[in-house]
């Protein structure tokens, strides 16, 4: 079972049997739950040793491989899904990956945590730093993080053309607020963008 | 003589056994050899099931010799081989034979041509790195061996590796390749040449007929000197011996070996010569020469009839005879093949020779690996 409710969401979506690839897989806890539960065939992309050792204990597939420098060794459209799960933030040119991603499959799940989150916009203005729930910001985990917003992501996809063809907004409550404000009331957002053609 | 110190060696491995195959065995350039035999170790029990055997293959100088066990030499994988270590003599049955062309028991230019009694020197015919595969196969149906948990290798093991894989991929169920390539390079031709030019260049070495007298060990000592450099990285011979004198306190402004790292290449050369064969090492450089397993250029289609065999490619990262780069290349045209492969680049700065030391991350990366291939 799946711990955290993004990849809890993008499991749900990913159909039976299909090719997985999943950009910075972790301990592979996602892939594994796909291969157990959806049989798919997935492959993981990861840079700490540490994190693929557990991932070879699971039995996963995963290729230790840095994202700044793209997909370039992945042949077009040879995954059905494409996983980049709260890893954008460290990604230095997300641009680039994002359109690396369309290139190499055809539908790719974004997921990160909002930083526009009200808590966090709270956290910031009465504490002078944004409390992120999972990475306690990018000076103390001392990784260079970008700061996304669920509207700079928007922004970002508009000004690329990257085509976005559904988005998911947590928490689900609070009268579904993360509907009509995303920006403010969406602590994670999962996007989901589709290749051109 | 020579051969005499191979078998005073060979006789202190108590598990050492012998294959003999006494028909002709045809040689990928078209030449044959009467017959021949392999000396093998193996470690471990076979199960009742034969579910649990592995196959090593050694590189260049190594030996059937993979694991110490009872005798009174170390073996060259004692690292990884062995209770408790991911290649586990407890749980896995371990096999690791004496390559073709080498001298440590099995056929090669020192060992006797039985059409006219005499030792073959360079009458052995020239072998490839599919002769020496094909040899180990039979030695595997010998066995009763018909599934393999995985192959592994590093170096020209890891040739050995890929060369068995795609002409053995129905009874091998998962592949470890090891700081190697799918092809010799330009690089490793070029120091591979400079190394049998110093053998050839010892006038002992005597067209390779020297078996009843002096052997080449001025040659093969500095071939072996210019290889060690290869196996190593700059970082570690910094590490290690930095611009440190060795037994003067200042500069003496004469040739004689001053520096640490001199007299330590100069240690490496000569007890090399107390434990090789300058022939072999001049048909097995060869044979790692002509390795190339792609087809005009490309290597996708080398594995394009496999399908569930698994794959782990791993690279170290300070080694420039293999870098990660020639890994990286195996990994491409695996996943192309939509087959089933992991990588890892060891982050390690002994150079090439990483794969034999002792290393916390290969060893947890290789048996997270094992615990999940099963027939």
């Amino acid at each position: 079972m799946l711990k955290r409710k993004d990849l809890q969401i993008i499991c749900e979506y990913v159909t039976d049997s299909s090719r997985v690839l999943d950009l910075g897989c972790g301990d592979g806890q996602l892939l594994h739950e796909l291969v157990k539960e959806k049989k798919v065939k997935g492959l993981g992309i990861e840079i700490s040793i540490d994190c693929i050792k557990n991932c070879l204990k699971k039995g996963l597939s995963v290729i230790q491989e840095d994202l700044n420098e793209g997909l370039k060794d992945f042949k077009d459209n040879s995954f059905d899904y494409i996983i980049l799960s709260q890893t954008l933030e460290y990604i230095s040119s997300p641009d680039n990956l994002i359109k690396e991603m369309l290139r190499v499959g055809k539908r790719s799940y974004i997921s990160f945590e909002n930083l526009a989150y009200w808590r966090n916009r709270l956290s910031f203005l009465f504490k002078g730093r944004i409390k992120s729930s999972k990475n306690g910001g990018s000076i103390i985990n001392g990784k260079k993080q970008q700061l996304l917003t669920v509207k700079s992501f928007q922004e970002l996809c508009k000004k690329k053309g990257f085509i976005i063809s559904s988005r998911i907004y947590l928490p689900k409550r609070q009268f579904n607020l993360t509907k009509i404000f995303p920006n403010l009331f969406s602590r994670t957002a999962i996007f989901i963008l589709k290749c051109k053609s | 003589m020579i051969n005499e110190l191979f078998e005073y060696i060979l006789n202190k491995i108590p598990e050492l056994k012998y294959f003999k195959y006494d028909k002709i065995f045809k040689l990928e350039s078209g030449k044959t050899l009467p017959k021949f035999q392999l000396a093998y170790e193996t470690y471990g029990q076979l199960n009742s099931t034969k579910s649990n055997a592995i196959l090593i293959f050694h590189a260049l100088s190594g030996s059937s010799h993979v694991f110490k066990d009872n005798s009174e030499i170390g073996g060259w994988w004692d690292e990884m081989v062995g209770p408790n270590k991911p290649f586990d003599t407890n749980e896995y049955f371990i096999i690791c034979a004496n390559i073709l062309g080498s001298c440590y028991g099995s056929t090669g230019p020192n060992s006797l041509n039985p059409l006219n009694g005499k030792i073959y020197g360079l009458d052995f015919p020239i072998i490839t790195i599919h002769d020496i595969v094909k040899a180990i196969k039979m030695l595997i149906d010998h066995l009763g061996v018909q599934k393999l948990l995985t192959v592994t290798g590093s170096s020209m093991g890891g040739m050995q590796v890929l060369d068995w894989v795609i002409n053995f991929s129905g009874i091998t169920l998962s592949a470890i390749p090891m700081a190697t390539a799918a092809y010799a390079t330009t690089f490793n031709i070029a120091f591979n040449e400079v190394q049998r030019q110093a053998i050839y260049s010892d006038s002992f070495w005597n067209n390779g007929n020297y078996y009843s007298g002096f052997a080449p060990n001025k040659g093969l000592r500095l071939a072996r000197e210019i290889g060690h450099i290869t196996y190593l990285s700059e970082d570690i011979m910094r590490e290690k011996f930095g611009r440190s004198l060795q037994n003067n306190p200042k500069l003496l402004f004469q040739f004689t070996e001053e520096f640490e790292v001199e007299s330590y290449l100069q240690y490496k050369g000569t007890t090399f010569t107390k434990r090789f064969d300058a022939n072999s090492y001049l048909y097995i450089t060869k044979a790692i020469d002509y390795f190339d397993i792609r087809q005009n250029g490309n290597l996708i289609p080398t594995f394009s009839h496999l399908e569930n065999n698994k794959f782990l490619v791993i690279s170290f990262s300070s080694d420039w005879l293999y870098p990660t780069s020639k890994l990286k290349e195996i990994v491409f045209a695996l996943k192309s093949n939509s087959l089933d492969v992991s990588f890892v680049e060891i982050d390690v700065n002994y150079g090439h020779d990483s794969f034999l030391i002792d290393c916390k991350d290969l060893r947890e990366v290789v048996s997270n690996f094992l615990t999940n291939i099963e027939v």
